[in-house]
């Protein structure tokens, strides 16, 4: 079975690494070619994603969400079949918006085997439940 | 960010895409990879390939993205396959090279693509040929290949690249005698960086000692780069350019070759596999080898 | 809770097996001695003044900021007027850590996200309107500058608003950080001068502030941001030593000032408060132990003044949950228990909302309350160091203080602090142990209260991140515009020149500085001579 490419991105200038470091790595562990480009912009993550030909885009959400939304619309609009998921310090209003954007999404708390869950799932390798 | 035409138009994500896709599928391997290799070796090429090599962290992928901005005035466009290891045991990988670059160059017409090397041998991956072809075909001028960090000299990106720069850093002494023999054959540049770290004029002095013992009447130089800070890069990059243009065109038919081998040696395989797998019973003799010559023999016969 | 069998093992954080119960015979033989002295003797683990609380209660300090200067002046006279005794200035992530302007292009393709954790100061203007109406001659002031690149333009900027509203620098208190944990090890930003350059510029505040501002605190190192990025209380003490062997190895190097000076300028550091109350408390006492033998040790100090550690203590941000976030009430209020058995000076209680956001007014008002309730009514101030002559706590102590030893000598054989930074040892470690309690959490064997047990899917506290302004970025960017066009160009170029020939001289960093701020020069026109001279650090992680 080819390995499932995920690239991960945060889209804020705040580096906490902690989490990201962390998911990466269960990610990894789980059999993913996971794609690391740390801080970028939505030009970069953009660029990234297609040449890349990642099956998942991860975003590392730190800051205000109308820059982590432009990042998710481009993304869509270069490769509307992409799916993403989004993890970070993420109030719950910002959540509901990622979410009407077919966005999955892992605020703080959440546990990195639902995480895997989701990547296995949003890349096709298992079926939804 | 105007320039949308042809290879690498940073805008024209379909034919970014088209690439990016055709890349994904030789990754997949079987018979649709050979098959866009093939349909990409149809096309004139004229790339240049450049291998970067050495041992984990000496700053090859930063290397890379201190070159960038030089190879692109000179080139035009430039695509990276940057390759990193695979776990053994879970087949996942993390892939940090482009975690190095400086994305302030990248709106001009680079492509940068991560492989991991899926348990291929040799510092590439099984992949990294035809995805060079395919490159090569759509018209990006310049292919930099990172090889993984590798220890040993077992260096594939030999057959594929016209030049290869081997990075090492000063204080590696140990780790250099053990490799010498090898690693100083390898390459046609040697870069020192991290050349700001202590014991650069004692690697200089090593390195050039060795390879003035090659069998060559003109040795590789050797470089100091920070490449950090740009530091030496300039020279470097200078030299490399020169290489490039002076380097022997046999590698783009030795890829093409390469290519046809593997085609060729994929349907043996898949002809002897489905040979064993006849119903036939394959074996009588007692001993492992006769055993073989004649099972060899009948598949040989069984072909004609 | 699961009932634990004589087979299981219990842990503290710093790996230390822990016994049922203690004895005296469990306090090692080294530390039985000190387990029976008073506060206020060496090497002053029971604390440096025997009436302890009684006689100085410690600080209320809460980091706060957000949004245009103005809106970071408004919450800090809301925390003054709320019972708050000394003020903290937070300044925006994007434009300060980076030392950028708003008009950077890194900024600018984030512009929404300027101003969501601080305030964005870019000229002394800026930070004048920031400070407008603060008591700065009364109050311990913290004029930000967390970040080692940024401190001496902070550290400029508030004193050169000092310097306009007539006060004596000879008599000005406060502190600015200039914390390397925080984003070489903590929170890695996108661009930073190298590590050797940021130890320059400390050892330049340090002996600016001798000369100066005496009563100030140079740099404060943060053992709280390693804490908080995954070092155990033990790896917490021996880096922040280690650290600290750093400033004064260079200026002791240098030679210019008293190494006296210089250390007790060092001594206000600050610590993490965490969840498990008698180790943090334990880590509070072998902190100001392991300052005094340091000390005396490797520099021979034994000046009494000098080998008083200050200590300020922040609760672990990360230990609030997002899930049920009132829970993070009694989280904030026992984790500031913890720093107050262990004696602490100054202390801040992360809000309730932390995981969500950065403080509404609401969850800093109650950072401020608990501080308050555990000050006036629960007794804890009522006696120094309670907690002494524990055998547990004595015994822990001791345990810290030899593991944390041990941490210190493996930094020191590798280099140094600043080599263990650069070489990403550090990071490793703390990756390490990051990975571990997320496993115990995944595995059950932990369980955090409203995340991995005791769910409520319909609580009705629940809240929403707070969102300060949003026109900070509008705002900055007009001022920006509004500087430049009416300073004295000349005098801001000029200044600017001379900034970047003392970057490249081995001259006090500090006068030109002050100069800088004075004639307007903004923070990314010092950004852009840091990044002209110094370069990047090369960040040794993959993050
Ligand atoms: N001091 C110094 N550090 C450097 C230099 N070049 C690279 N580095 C640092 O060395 C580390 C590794 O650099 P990379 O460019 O990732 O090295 P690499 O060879 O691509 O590493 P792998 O792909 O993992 O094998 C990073 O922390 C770089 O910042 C240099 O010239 N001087
Ligand atoms: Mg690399």
């Amino acid at each position: 079975m080819k390995p499932k490419r995920i690239l991960m991105a945060k889209t804020g200038l705040d580096g906490h690494w902690r989490g990201p470091t962390i998911v990466a790595r269960a990610l990894r562990d789980a059999g993913f070619e996971v794609i690391m480009i740390g801080m970028a912009t939505t030009a970069e993550i953009v660029a990234a994603a297609v040449d890349e030909d990642v099956d998942l885009v991860g975003l590392n959400i730190g800051g205000h969400i109308d820059v982590a939304l432009r990042a998710v619309d481009a993304v869509q609009s270069a490769a509307p079949e992409m799916p993403i998921f989004a993890g970070g310090t993420i109030p719950p209003h910002a959540c509901k918006q990622l979410e009407a954007k077919g966005l999955e999404v892992f605020p703080p708390g959440s546990m990195l085997a639902d995480i895997v869950d989701s990547a296995n799932r949003l890349t096709g390798l298992s079926e939804a439940p | 960010m105007s320039d949308s035409a042809g290879a690498g138009g940073v805008d024209d994500f379909t034919a970014r895409r088209t690439l990016a896709k055709s890349i994904s599928a030789i990754e997949s391997g079987g018979p649709e990879a050979l098959a866009i290799e093939q349909t990409a070796l149809e096309q004139p090429g004229s790339a240049h390939v450049l291998g970067i090599t050495g041992p984990p962290g000496a700053g090859k992928s930063s290397l890379i993205s201190a070159l960038l901005p030089h190879a692109l005035a000179h080139y035009g466009s430039v695509a990276v396959l940057a390759v990193d290891p695979s776990s053994s045991v879970t087949g996942g990988a993390l892939l940090g090279d482009r975690v190095r670059m400086d994305y302030r160059h990248f709106d001009q017409k680079v492509f940068f693509r991560s492989m991991a090397s899926r348990g291929h041998q040799g510092g590439i991956a099984a992949a990294t040929r035809a995805s060079v072809n395919v490159l090569d075909a759509a018209g990006w001028s310049l292919v930099i290949i990172e090889t993984l960090g590798i220890g040993q000299v077992e260096l594939d990106v030999m057959a594929l690249a016209d030049r290869v720069a081997v990075v090492l850093n000063p204080g590696w002494g140990d780790s250099f005698q053990a490799n010498k023999a090898g690693l100083t054959e390898q390459g046609d540049a040697f870069v020192l960086n991290k050349a700001d770290r202590p014991g650069l004029e004692q690697a200089t002095i090593l390195l050039e000692q060795s390879l003035q013992c090659l069998p060559t009447a003109d040795p590789p130089s050797v470089f100091p780069t920070v490449a950090t800070d740009g530091e030496g890069v300039p020279e470097l990059w200078q030299a490399l350019a020169r290489l490039l243009q002076d380097a022997p065109r046999a590698q783009r038919s030795r890829r093409r070759s390469a290519a046809v081998w593997e085609g060729a040696r994929n349907q043996l395989l898949q002809d002897f596999d489905a040979f064993l797998a006849s119903p036939d019973p394959p074996t009588k003799a007692d001993s492992p080898s006769e055993n073989a010559a004649d099972l060899l023999q009948r598949f040989y016969q069984r072909q004609d | 809770m699961r009932a634990k069998g004589p087979d299981d093992t219990v842990q503290a954080c710093s790996d230390i097996p822990l016994k049922p119960y203690y004895t005296a015979e469990d306090i090692p033989s080294a530390h039985a001695a000190r387990a029976n002295q008073a506060p206020g003797e060496a090497p002053y683990h029971r604390g440096f003044h025997p009436s302890g609380y009684r006689s100085k209660p410690w600080r209320i300090f809460q980091l706060s900021g957000f949004g245009k200067p103005e809106d970071e002046n408004e919450r800090i006279k809301f925390l003054l007027k709320n019972g708050e005794t000394g003020f903290i200035m937070e300044h925006d992530r994007n434009t300060a850590d980076h030392c950028y302007n708003v008009d950077h292009p890194e900024v600018l393709a984030r512009r929404e996200d300027v101003g969501l954790t601080g305030a964005v100061m870019q000229s002394v203007r800026d930070t004048a309107i920031c400070l407008d109406g603060l008591p700065m001659d009364t109050s311990f002031g913290h004029a930000g500058g967390a970040v080692v690149q940024h401190a001496p333009f902070a550290l400029a900027a508030y004193w050169t608003v000092a310097k306009q509203r007539g006060y004596d620098l000879e008599r000005l208190a406060g502190t600015g950080q200039s914390d390397f944990n925080l984003t070489y090890l903590g929170c890695i930003t996108k661009q930073q001068i190298p590590t050797d350059a940021g130890l320059r510029f400390n050892a330049d505040i340090i002996e600016f502030c001798t000369e100066r501002l005496p009563r100030w605190v140079p740099v404060s190192i943060a053992g709280y941001n390693g804490a908080d990025t995954g070092l155990t209380p033990d790896q917490e003490l021996g880096s922040l030593f280690a650290n600290a062997v750093e400033y004064l190895d260079e200026i002791k190097k240098r030679g210019r000032i008293p190494l006296d000076v210089a250390a007790r300028g060092c001594g206000g550091v600050s610590f993490r408060a965490s969840i498990k109350i008698f180790e943090e408390a334990c880590k509070m006492r072998a902190a100001r132990l392991m300052w005094s033998d340091l000390l005396k040790e490797r520099y021979g100090i034994t000046d009494e003044r000098v080998a008083n550690l200050r200590i300020h203590c922040v609760t672990a941000g990360s230990k609030m949950a997002y899930q049920q976030p009132m829970n993070n009430l009694v989280r904030g209020a026992l984790m500031a228990v913890s720093a107050v058995l262990g004696g602490v000076q100054s202390l801040g209680v992360s809000g309730y909302d932390e995981a969500l956001s950065i403080p509404s007014e609401h969850a800093h008002q109650m950072s401020v309350r608990i501080q308050q309730i555990l000050m006036e009514e629960t007794g804890l101030t009522d006696v120094t160091d309670p907690l002494g002559g524990s055998y547990y706590v004595e015994t822990l102590t001791a345990q810290l203080v030899e593991k944390a030893w041990t941490f210190f000598e493996e930094i020191l054989s590798r280099g140094g602090y600043l080599a263990c930074l650069d070489s990403g040892w550090l990071h490793a470690k703390a990756e390490e142990n990051q990975h571990k309690e997320f496993m115990q959490t995944e595995s059950g064997e932990a369980n955090i209260v409203g995340v991995t047990m005791a769910h409520d899917d319909s609580s009705p506290f629940e809240i929403d991140g707070f969102i300060g302004s949003d026109d900070a970025f509008d705002v900055a960017l007009e001022r920006l515009a509004e500087v430049k066009r009416s300073r004295h160009e000349k005098g801001a170029a000029d200044a600017l020149k001379r900034l970047e020939q003392v970057c490249r001289s081995d001259d006090n960093i500090m006068p030109v500085m002050m100069d800088c701020l004075e004639a307007e020069a903004t923070l990314g026109e010092v950004g852009d001579v840091y990044r002209e001279v110094f370069g990047d650090w090369r960040t040794p992680i993959q993050s």
